[in-house]
């Protein structure tokens, strides 16, 4: 479930940077910085380039999200 | 996630005091689980013990998670949410726990299958759980000074494999210490060449674990947005430890377990 005000859209990891960030292909095309939701971090959940993922952006800055699943 | 931190002795000390403190609740936890035992019940245990011992449940620090640990019944692979469901027999629970002292984290899990008192022995859970145990001392024995992670990797993905069982891949194992996630990855499968992983040197403290399913390794997420479980609805095992290496070998920074938590 998306938070108060957020939008969620899915893309693909297209590259792993550093400090859990990774550049991600919206599927409109769009090209957006991620870092990972607290959601994912009790266990080390593994994200690639290639995987599939949801994202929540807020309207405030639509060029940054947070991945909150893997999809795949 | 923080880059690579390499300890000193003096803070896999400290390190082993949290693995200390986290093995006599994981050792409660593990004694008071059985039949008719509820897991918001084991969840309350664990605050309880944790702050006996004046540390903090490492899982309460990650943002928007309200429990001490997670336990994982049956289909389920990580992150559940401890809740009134009551343990029965013949289910196979996997609890996860991690503590944090003295600025330091430890991270450990265990699964069993809860004795029945009408069937003693389910030989396919046991065999699929005794593989789990397997892989993990095979994987603690590549911790050598000179190995690669990929050498760790390799043990656990063998030993699940040439039983017939199968690794999840998007849940690895990682460093650990100031932060409960640190570099390096460690996944329970080789997918690198040997020389790309990190090799193995005295200071580095890693929490293995071996994450597999009795099924396919397919996973996916239950509606409560934490849970992971599998795909095909089968079970899945969950065995991790805190090990460092240090100039003297290597050290068990939490304990493993027999069949039923035993010792």
């Amino acid at each position: 479930m998306a938070h108060q005000g957020t939008t969620e859209a899915v893309g693909m990891v297209v590259e792993a940077l550093p400090n859990t960030l990774f550049r991600v292909k919206l599927n409109d095309g769009r090209l957006i910085l991620c870092h990972l939701s607290g959601k994912m971090r009790i266990n080390y959940i593994k994200i690639m380039p290639g995987d599939s993922v949801k994202v929540e952006l807020t309207p405030y800055d639509q060029t940054k999200g947070r991945i909150t699943y893997r999809l795949k | 996630m923080p880059g690579l931190n390499i300890k000193t002795e003096k803070e896999i000390e400290i390190m082993k005091e949290s693995g200390q403190i986290l093995n006599r609740v994981m050792e409660t936890l593990l004694h008071t689980l059985g039949i008719g035992v509820s897991m918001l019940e084991l969840n309350a245990l664990a605050e309880k013990e944790i702050e006996k011992y004046g540390a903090k449940p490492s899982f309460k620090m990650v943002s928007g998670y309200k429990w001490a640990i997670c336990t994982c019944v049956n289909n389920i692979v990580v992150h559940g949410i401890p809740d009134n469901y009551i343990a029965k027999g013949n289910d196979v629970i996997g609890i996860d726990l991690g503590v944090y002292y003295r600025g330091f984290h430890t991270d450990s899990s265990w699964t069993v299958r809860i004795k029945d008192d009408k069937s003693e022995k389910n030989n396919a859970v046991d065999k699929f759980l005794t593989v789990g145990r397997l892989a993990l001392d095979k994987a603690i024995e590549q911790v050598l000074p000179g190995n690669y992670i990929y050498d760790v990797s390799e043990a656990i993905q063998t030993t699940v494999e040439d039983a017939g069982f199968s690794v999840v891949r998007s849940l690895i194992g990682h460093g650990i210490g100031k932060h409960l996630h640190e570099d390096p990855e460690i996944p329970g499968f080789v997918s690198n060449s040997r020389e790309k992983t990190l090799i193995i040197t005295p200071g580095l403290t890693m929490a293995i674990e071996v994450i597999y399913n009795l099924g396919s390794p397919e996973v996916i997420y239950k509606g409560d947005g934490w849970t992971i479980q599998t795909k095909d609805g089968k079970i899945s095992g969950l065995f991790e430890t805190t090990v460092a290496l240090s100039d003297r070998g290597v050290i068990l920074l939490t304990k493993k377990y027999g069949p039923s938590g035993d010792n």
